[in-house]
C-alpha cells in the first residue's frame, strides 16, 4: 500500500510545477500518512481548515529547508565572517522585515477565515444536548414549534449542499462536539448555549466524537454523522417524524411487552407507546441506527443483548442499569422488538 | 536517679510476666456463678454509662416520638426480641435469665435514668460483653420506634403494656404470638392452624383487609402481591434487605411459610386494582412520569404506576401505601440503608438525585390513592 503510494508520488516529484498536482500530493500525503479525518474534508469549514494547514505545512517545509540550505552554506561551504552591510540586512531582513510580511500575509489571509467558520445556518436547525455519555438530537420545527421537534440520539443526519445550524448544549458537565470531516470543534457547556453550522460537500458517514474530557466513558462518547443527498435527507426525516412501528412478528409483540414491563420506559421513550420518559436516548427509531451505545459498538443482535444485560460493563459508568435479571427469552425478545424500531 | 531504674525496671517486667501468666493460663475466673471481683462492677458500670453518655446523638436528633403508633409498633417488637431478657410488666423472667451476669435489667429500671438519645444509642448499637447485642440492622430509622416506646416504659401498668404490645388483656390466651418464636407452640395450638398463628404476629404490626397498620411507618400488606411479599421475607430473612425489626421477625421462617404468609395476605382478586391515582401533582409529575427531559431521574410510574400496562407482581405497587412508610423507604434508598430483592439496586439510581422535600411530595402522591 504504502509503496504503490510512493510510486503513485514519484511523478509529481519529477513535474512539481502544474498546480493541478497540489490536489493529488496532498490526497497521496494524507493516504501515506493516514492523516485521518481532518485531512480528508467533507464539509465547507472543514475544507478551508485543510487548506489552511496544507499552507502551513508545506510553507514550513519550504522555509525549514531554505533556513537549513543556508546554515549548510555559512558553516560549511562559505564560512567566512559576513560583512558588516551583509550581517546587518540577514538579521533585519531575515529577522525582522521577512517574518512580517509572511505573517501580515497569513493574517490577512485568515481573518477573514474565522467569521467564514462561524457562518449561520440557511436551512434547518438541530439541537444537540451533550449528556454523560450521549448525545440527544432533536431537529427542530422550522416554524420554531416545539411540539414538532424530532427527537432523536447519538447519531445526526445532514441534507448535503445545506448549511445546517448545529445549537449546542451540555447537561452536567462541558462536552466538545467535533466531526472532523465536517467542521471544527465546538464546546457545549452546561447552561449555556454555543452554536455552529455544517456544509457537508460530500455524502457519506462520518465519525463524531466529544472533544473534551468528561468523565470516565468520554472515550465512548461518539457517534455517526450521515450526510445524504437533500432529497433523501427530507425523506428520511419524515419518516423519523412518525412514531415507531407497531410490533409485526410474535416475537416482537413479546419484546414490546418486556420493554413496557420492566421498567424500560422509566427513561427511554418509544413515541407511540406509553414509554415516554425523556432521561435515556429515544428509542423510538433505533434499529435503524448504526451503532450502539453512543456510537461505541455495532448496531447488531449480540451487542443489543449484551448491552441490556451489561451495560455498564460495556461503557463504564452508564447509567443504564444492567438487566441481568431477564430470562435469555425476554431477552431475545426484546432484542427482536428494538431491531424493528426502524 | 539510676538507682530507681533498675527496681522499677525489674517490677514492669514481673507486671507485663504476670498479666502474661493471667491470660495465657486461664488464671482470671471467668464464671458467671463467682460474679465480679470488689471494684470491678463499678468500674464496668461507671464506664457503660460515661461510655454511652460520651456516643450518644445530639439530643436535638432525636425525630418526632409521638407519630401515631410509633410506640406501640416498638411495643410489638420489644414484646418479640426483648422481652425474654428484660421482661414486661406483669410477665415474670425466666430463671435461666436471672442468672445472667450483668444480669439484664428489668424493663423499668433499664430505661430510667436514660434520655431518648441514649436509649437509642443502646439500642442501635448493644453493649459490648454484658449480653445487649446490637441492632440486627445497620439502620437507624427502624430503631426509633422502641425507643417511643422504651421513653414511656418506665412507669408502665400490666394494662398499659399489652395495650401497646397488642396482646389480649388475660395472659395466657395470646392470639398474637411472638414473631420471633416458633410455630407449633402453645398458641398453635389454639386455633389448629400454624399460618394462621404466625399471620396473627404479621397483622400485630401490619394490620389486615380490614385493618390499618398499628403505625404509618409499618407498610400496609393488602396492596403488595404475593411474588413481592415472599421475596421481600427472603431478603430479610438472608439479610439483604436491612430491618432491625423484619430480620429478627424472618429469622426462623421456612421457605414454605414464607410462601405460605405471602399467599394469606394476598388480597383475593388483587386490591391493586381497585385502589386510583390521580393525576400527580406539577411539581412531581416529571419524576413520576418521566415526561418532560428536565429532571435526571427515571419516571416512577414505569414500573410502580400509574401504568397503562399491568406491572410484574415482583415490582411493589404504592398507591395506597402509608406516606411515612414511603418516605422512610425512599431516604433508606438514599443512604444506602434499605437493601431489598434482587432488583432493588435499581432504587438507587432513581433516588439519588431526589431532595428530602420531593421524596416527601412523592410519598403523599402515592399515598393519596383512593
Amino acid at each position: 500500500m504504502r509503496a504503490a503510494v510512493v510510486a503513485a508520488l514519484l511523478p509529481w516529484l519529477s513535474a512539481c510545477s502544474a498546480p493541478s498536482y497540489l490536489g493529488e500530493f496532498t490526497e497521496g500525503v494524507t493516504a501515506l500518512f493516514d492523516l485521518g479525518d481532518v485531512m480528508r474534508p467533507a464539509g465547507r469549514e472543514a475544507e478551508q481548515i485543510a487548506q489552511l494547514a496544507w499552507v502551513l505545512f508545506i510553507g514550513a517545509a519550504i522555509l525549514w529547508l531554505l533556513v537549513m540550505a543556508l546554515f549548510v552554506y555559512i558553516t560549511k561551504q562559505n564560512p567566512r565572517p559576513l560583512s558588516r552591510r551583509w550581517a546587518e540586512a540577514l538579521i533585519i531582513g531575515g529577522g525582522g522585515i521577512f517574518p512580517v510580511i509572511v505573517l501580515g500575509i497569513l493574517l490577512v489571509w485568515t481573518l477573514p477565515l474565522m467569521p467564514a467558520q462561524r457562518m449561520p445556518g440557511d436551512g434547518l436547525t438541530i439541537r444537540v444536548t451533550g449528556k454523560q455519555w450521549w448525545w440527544k438530537v432533536e431537529y427542530l420545527d422550522a416554524n420554531g414549534d416545539e411540539a414538532n421537534t424530532v427527537v432523536s440520539a447519538n447519531e445526526i443526519r445532514l441534507p448535503k449542499g445545506r448549511r445546517t445550524e448545529i445549537v449546542l448544549a451540555a447537561d452536567r458537565v462541558i462536552h466538545s462536539f467535533w466531526i472532523p470531516a465536517l467542521a471544527g470543534k465546538t464546546d457545549m457547556i452546561p447552561g449555556q448555549t454555543t452554536r455552529m453550522a455544517l456544509e457537508p460537500t460530500k455524502t457519506g458517514t462520518f465519525r463524531g466524537v466529544c472533544a473534551e474530557f468528561c468523565g470516565e466513558s468520554h472515550a465512548l462518547m461518539a457517534f455517526d454523522a450521515v450526510v445524504l443527498e437533500e432529497p433523501a435527507f427530507k425523506a428520511w426525516l419524515a419518516a423519523e417524524r412518525e412514531p415507531a412501528d407497531a410490533p409485526r412478528t410474535a416475537a416482537e409483540r413479546r419484546g414490546a411487552e418486556v420493554f413496557l414491563t420492566q421498567g424500560c420506559g422509566a427513561c427511554h421513550a418509544v413515541r407511540g407507546t406509553p414509554a415516554q420518559a425523556q432521561i435515556g436516548p429515544d428509542l423510538t427509531h433505533f434499529g435503524s441506527r448504526l451503532t450502539l451505545g453512543a456510537g461505541s459498538f455495532d448496531n447488531r443482535s449480540a451487542e443489543r443483548q449484551s448491552w441490556v444485560a451489561h451495560a455498564a460493563a460495556m461503557k463504564p459508568g452508564a447509567r443504564m442499569p444492567a438487566y441481568a435479571s431477564l430470562s435469555d427469552e425476554d431477552l431475545a425478545a426484546l432484542d427482536r422488538y428494538l431491531e424493528g424500531l426502524k | 536517679m539510676m538507682r530507681y531504674l533498675l527496681p522499677i525496671g525489674v517490677l514492669a517486667v514481673l507486671g507485663a510476666l504476670g498479666g502474661i501468666a493471667v491470660v495465657a493460663f486461664g488464671l482470671y475466673n471467668v464464671s458467671a456463678s463467682s460474679g465480679h471481683l470488689p471494684g470491678v462492677s463499678w468500674v464496668l458500670n461507671t464506664t457503660f454509662r460515661n461510655s454511652v453518655r460520651l456516643r450518644a446523638p445530639e439530643p436535638e436528633s432525636v425525630p418526632d416520638l409521638s407519630i401515631p403508633g410509633y410506640a406501640a409498633l416498638g411495643a410489638r417488637h420489644y414484646d418479640s426480641a426483648c422481652k425474654m431478657c428484660h421482661g414486661a410488666p406483669g410477665e415474670p423472667r425466666s430463671a435461666t435469665v436471672l442468672s445472667m451476669v450483668p444480669q439484664p435489667p428489668p424493663l423499668a429500671s433499664a430505661v430510667s435514668h436514660w434520655q431518648p438519645n441514649e436509649l437509642f444509642w443502646i439500642v442501635r448499637h448493644g453493649i459490648k460483653m454484658s449480653g445487649m447485642p446490637a441492632w440486627p440492622a445497620e439502620r437507624d430509622d427502624d430503631v426509633w420506634p422502641v425507643v417511643a416506646f422504651l421513653a414511656q416504659a418506665e412507669d408502665l401498668s400490666v394494662e398499659g403494656y399489652r395495650e401497646l404490645a397488642g396482646l389480649p388483656q388475660s395472659p395466657g390466651i395470646s392470639p398474637g404470638m411472638s414473631p420471633g418464636m416458633a410455630p407449633g407452640t402453645a398458641d398453635a395450638a389454639d386455633t389448629g392452624d400454624p399460618i394462621a398463628s404466625l399471620a396473627a404476629s404479621c397483622v400485630a404490626c401490619h394490620g389486615s383487609v380490614d385493618e390499618a397498620p398499628v403505625s404509618p411507618a409499618a407498610p400496609r400488606l393488602d396492596i403488595l402481591s404475593a411474588e413481592y411479599m415472599a421475596s421481600s421475607l427472603q431478603a430479610y430473612r438472608e439479610g439483604r434487605r436491612f430491618s432491625g425489626m423484619m430480620e429478627q421477625a424472618a429469622s426462623d421462617l421456612s421457605d414454605q411459610q414464607i410462601t405460605a404468609l405471602a399467599d394469606h395476605f394476598t388480597a383475593p382478586g388483587g386490591a391493586q386494582a381497585a385502589r386510583t391515582l390521580a393525576a400527580p401533582p406539577e411539581d412531581i409529575a416529571a419524576i413520576v412520569l418521566g415526561g418532560t427531559g428536565e429532571t435526571q431521574t427515571p419516571a416512577c410510574a414505569a414500573c410502580h404506576g400509574p401504568w397503562p400496562q399491568p406491572l410484574p407482581a415482583g415490582n411493589p405497587p404504592l398507591a395506597g401505601q402509608n406516606r411515612l412508610y414511603l418516605a422512610d423507604q425512599m431516604k433508606a434508598f438514599k443512604a444506602s440503608t434499605r437493601g431489598g430483592t434482587d432488583r432493588a439496586y435499581l432504587m438507587h439510581r432513581m433516588i439519588d438525585d431526589l431532595d428530602s422535600a420531593t421524596i416527601e411530595a412523592l410519598a403523599a402522591y402515592y399515598a393519596s390513592a383512593r
